[in-house]
């Protein structure tokens, strides 16, 4: 037995077999894209079970599945409960959707709304933070795959992270939105199945009262329940995850894509199956004190432990279900900030008669651009994924008020949304690196949030829905 | 404070039994589109 839970072979040839199954399945998929809509938005036809499928398997990312682990690992109780109310998110979106689904029937991006609604200072500001956020959250992914293939088969860094980029760019390049959707269907299912079988084996094997019982006497900071950073990182963690959803095109284009009547229950299915999964990944966590596993870096404390007491079994289970984690959120992350460069950049800005052909040719070549782009930033190994993870905070947090307000409030106007955005992630930041990560969204959101309301209460301005109601 | 071991146990098991649900309800989802042709 080696010092790693996976044979380097037997690692590489789970891979090789799920990238290929992957990519030929968007191919096949991707067979019936007839026009740029279908490529980017799926036909806009996505029924429920696909929706609320994609919905769930898009937020278990490498941060449910490694970050939920290492945060319960450092906050104990609060770190799983805290990472669960980012379900919240999911929860709050459902509406919305609805509503971007009525009011935008035609549009295909999170940066048409803020384009048509508060005009090019506001859609700037915008699509800086989405970019930022885009490529936090791409590299944070790329280098989840390195990470995970490394410490579980001792696989080279920069072969696992570079396969997982050059399979997820394979399988949206040629299936678009469509492929993302169905394959997200089946890695929900690999994912959850996965999860619960490592989770059943340590409750039955290890035991709940035993784990309890280990944590209350050599680590009883883990359980307490008012453990300030830990609640601190709890709304923290509430306003991330609603900064996150509200603003990205990862969830915009899908309402967009879905039937109508779907978005709404879709985004509320999906959040109500996601709101137990990081109890569950955390849960695995806690068990690592009595189990004498400490591994070197926080992050991987999730599949450490599976491995460790699952063997090579558990160590497979563990790779899969990263890898699909990994995989569902990459491909949705690729389409959506290709769709947004394409449709926002492009065909707004450089090429506005540019045909339906060229539109879907420059979509694709996004995706294989930004694979590339997020490869070469994944190299380096620039940051654990929590650190990561939390500076993106301090962005999108400070888009939770414009896009609210500015999908239900007329009054709100595009200079104190702009405003609001901006001096929101400047606060944000500056909390970041005063006090801590897990205060940043929080600060970012509640000066965004004053700037927001000082705009309403000023503001006579009366925004007419119709001004979205773009031709394409 | 810390927190009890029924509170703990039941924490556990509330979220396991939720997420073992889950899969179903995906697949009935599934058949039920499926059949219906509202898959796409």
């Amino acid at each position: 037995m080696t010092e790693f839970a996976l044979d380097t072979s037997l690692g590489l040839t789970i891979v090789i077999l799920f990238g290929v199954l992957w990519v030929a399945f968007g191919y096949w998929l991707g067979r019936k894209n007839k026009t740029h809509e279908d490529f980017a938005l799926a036909g806009r036809n996505v029924g429920f079970a696909f929706a609320a499928a994609t919905a769930m398997a898009t937020w278990v990312t490498s941060n449910t599945t490694l970050v939920a682990p290492q945060l319960t690992y450092q906050f104990g109780l609060w770190g799983m409960i805290g990472y669960s109310f980012a379900a919240l998110g999911l929860l709050l979106f459902a509406p919305m959707a609805k509503r971007i689904k009525t009011l935008l029937p035609n549009g295909y991006t999170s940066g048409d709304f803020v384009r048509l609604r508060y005009g090019q200072a506001a859609w700037w500001v915008f699509i800086i933070i989405s970019v930022v956020y885009a490529f936090g959250w791409l590299i944070s992914l790329g280098m989840a795959g390195g990470i995970l293939l490394e410490s579980l088969s001792g696989l080279d860094y920069h072969i696992g992270m570079t396969a997982i980029l050059i399979i997820c760019v394979g399988y949206t390049l040629f299936g678009g939105l469509r492929a993302v959707i169905a394959t997200d269907f089946i890695q929900a299912l690999i994912i959850i199945v996965g999860v619960s079988l490592i989770a059943w084996w340590l409750a039955d094997n290890v035991g709940l009262q035993s784990i309890h019982s280990n944590l209350s006497q050599a680590h009883p900071q883990l359980l307490d329940v008012l453990f300030p950073a830990a609640v601190m990182f709890l709304f923290n963690n509430i306003f991330f995850g609603l900064g996150e959803i509200f603003h990205s095109n990862v969830w915009w284009s899908r309402a967009l894509s879905f039937k109508q009547g779907v978005a709404y229950k879709a985004y509320l299915t999906g959040g109500l199956m996601w709101l137990p999964i990081p109890i569950v990944t955390g849960f695995i966590a806690l068990a690592a004190p009595q189990l004498g596993i400490f591994p070197p870096s926080a992050d991987m404390i999730g599949p450490t432990v599976a491995a460790a007491v699952l063997g090579t079994t558990g160590a497979v289970i563990v790779f899969i279900v990263i890898f699909s984690a990994l995989a569902s959120s990459l491909d949705s992350l690729l389409a959506a900030t290709s769709d947004l460069v394409t449709q926002d950049l492009f065909h707004k800005k450089l090429k506005p008669n540019a045909s339906d052909r060229t539109l879907m040719r420059f979509n694709r070549y996004c995706i294989l651009a930004l694979g590339i782009v997020t490869w070469l930033f994944c190299l380096p190994r620039i940051a654990t994924l929590g650190a990561l993870l939390n500076f993106a905070g301090a962005f999108v947090a400070s888009t939770i008020w414009p896009i609210v307000l500015g999908l239900y409030f007329r009054r709100l106007t595009g200079g104190y949304a702009a405003l609001a955005m901006a001096l929101g992630t400047a606060a944000g930041l500056a909390a970041y690196f005063l006090v801590g990560f897990y205060v940043a969204a929080l600060t970012s959101c509640a000066v965004s949030g004053l700037l927001c309301g000082v705009g309403v209460w000023r503001s006579q301005e009366q925004f007419d829905w119709q001004r979205l109601q773009e031709e394409r | 404070m810390q927190l009890p071991e029924l509170a703990f146990t039941v924490l556990i098991i509330v979220a396991l039994a939720l997420t073992c649900l889950t899969p179903i309800i995906l697949l009935v989802l599934f058949v039920k589109d499926y059949f219906s042709k509202t898959l796409w």
